[in-house]
């Protein structure tokens, strides 16, 4: 029978993360050996499944980021059914209430610390629609314009997020010059003042 | 001063050492910065609360997540389409719910060893309006305990409807159901 040469190999690594890993181990009980393993393992894991460990700490982050700006995270099928039942009984209302949700999120970037709060809302919302597939802000001057294509939308939920955005660009100062919208697109320019 | 770039020799298994030189083949990159990377990311895991193997358990979550489709949705705009409000019907809402979870469950019965613990890991990942998710496995048995400060009373209902959907995918079904605004207490059979 043949036997196993090898069990362990070793590769050089950086002696500073070393040591960090090295004291993280001993905190929570665990020898750097074990814990380097289950790096290895988890990277190799992330590997399989076609992502890679920053997408996973990425993943983390915009989570704690949604939780933190007022973001829930759901089936989007769900998302689009209720939308589509509350926008059946009563189209006013449901726009106005995702206005208003524009709004309030806007309301929290323009309020908050950020030094460019436009640009960090802009950020945020392209983290927060991973299911759009085109999502496109461009701020010039005066001028905003935003431009979504995304086929999965439904005609309500198209008009919804539409008046959502509406409410955020309204909240930043910008006034609503032109609209293009219908089922999974949608066009908005809009201009300070 | 301390020395970033001094080297030291970190020992790997035998058997993901191939693996691991072939995934920074393939990723153009050198083994010694792969090596590195790998030891940055999982000390960065950490200071995020996680240890690698709770990282691991993360990531198949979200990825389950974003095969399933996903979304984000303005928590206002949810509690609206959950409420009365919206002028749906409360069984036309339990319904979708239901659907919804149904669904849910079927994939991670489908995917996943564990599909209970992988449903309960998915709410404390997910929803982070839910303070508490307890989950007590005992033979045939299983109850669910979910404890929210922020959930009005329609949306508790609703994602126990949720909840339900997903287990009857898993194989369960209800033997007894409890919501007060906030509280999910649900017990299920084999």
């Amino acid at each position: 029978m043949e036997k196993r040469k090898v069990k362990r190999k070793s590769f050089a690594a950086r002696e500073d993360l070393l040591e960090r890993m090295n004291k993280i181990a001993k905190e929570s009980d665990f020898s750097l050996y074990g814990f380097v393993n289950e790096a290895f393992e988890l990277t190799l894991k992330a590997n399989k499944l076609g992502v890679n460990l920053r997408t996973l700490l990425d993943s983390r982050e915009l989570l704690k980021d949604a939780m933190e700006n007022g973001y829930t995270l759901g089936l989007e099928s769900l998302w689009y059914e209720m939308a589509e039942l509350a926008y059946a009984k009563s189209k006013k209302n449901a726009l106005q209430n995702w206005f208003d949700a524009g709004v309030w999120l806007a309301k929290r970037y323009v309020t908050g610390e950020t030094n460019d709060p436009f640009e960090t809302f802009k950020n945020d919302l392209k983290d927060f629609t991973w299911n759009v597939p085109e999502l496109e802000v461009n701020k010039k001057a005066d001028k905003v314009s935003v431009r979504i294509v995304s086929p999965r939308f439904p005609e309500s939920y198209t008009f919804l997020f539409t008046s959502f955005l509406e409410g955020a660009l309204e909240t930043f100062g910008y006034k609503i010059g032109s609209k293009e919208v219908s089922r999974g697109i949608v066009y908005l320019e809009a201009v300070k003042g | 001063m301390s020395k970033a770039k001094d080297k030291r020799l970190v020992y790997v298994p035998g058997d993901l050492v191939e693996e691991v030189k072939e995934v920074s083949r393939r990723r153009g990159e050198s083994l010694s910065l792969f090596v590195s990377d790998v030891l940055r990311l999982a000390l960065k895991a950490n200071s995020l609360g996680y240890s690698p193997k709770q990282a691991a358990e993360f990531l198949d979550i979200m990825q389950a997540q974003r095969n399933l489709g996903g979304a984000f949705v303005p928590t206002d705009v949810l509690t609206y389409l959950n409420s009365k409000a919206c002028g749906t019907g409360e069984d036309q809402l339990q319904t979708k719910w239901y659907d919804s979870g149904k669904w849910h469950g079927k994939y991670i019965n489908e995917k996943f060893k564990d599909p209970i613990q992988v449903l309960k890991k998915f709410l404390e990942a997910t929803r982070w309006d839910l303070s508490e998710v307890e989950v007590r496995q005992n033979l045939n048995m299983v109850k669910f305990r979910c404890i929210s400060t922020l959930l009005t009373g329609e949306a508790t209902e609703l994602l126990a409807k949720f909840i339900e959907g997903a287990m009857h995918s898993i194989g369960y079904q209800t033997d007894k159901s409890e919501t007060l605004k906030g509280m999910i207490l649900l017990e299920f059979k084999r």
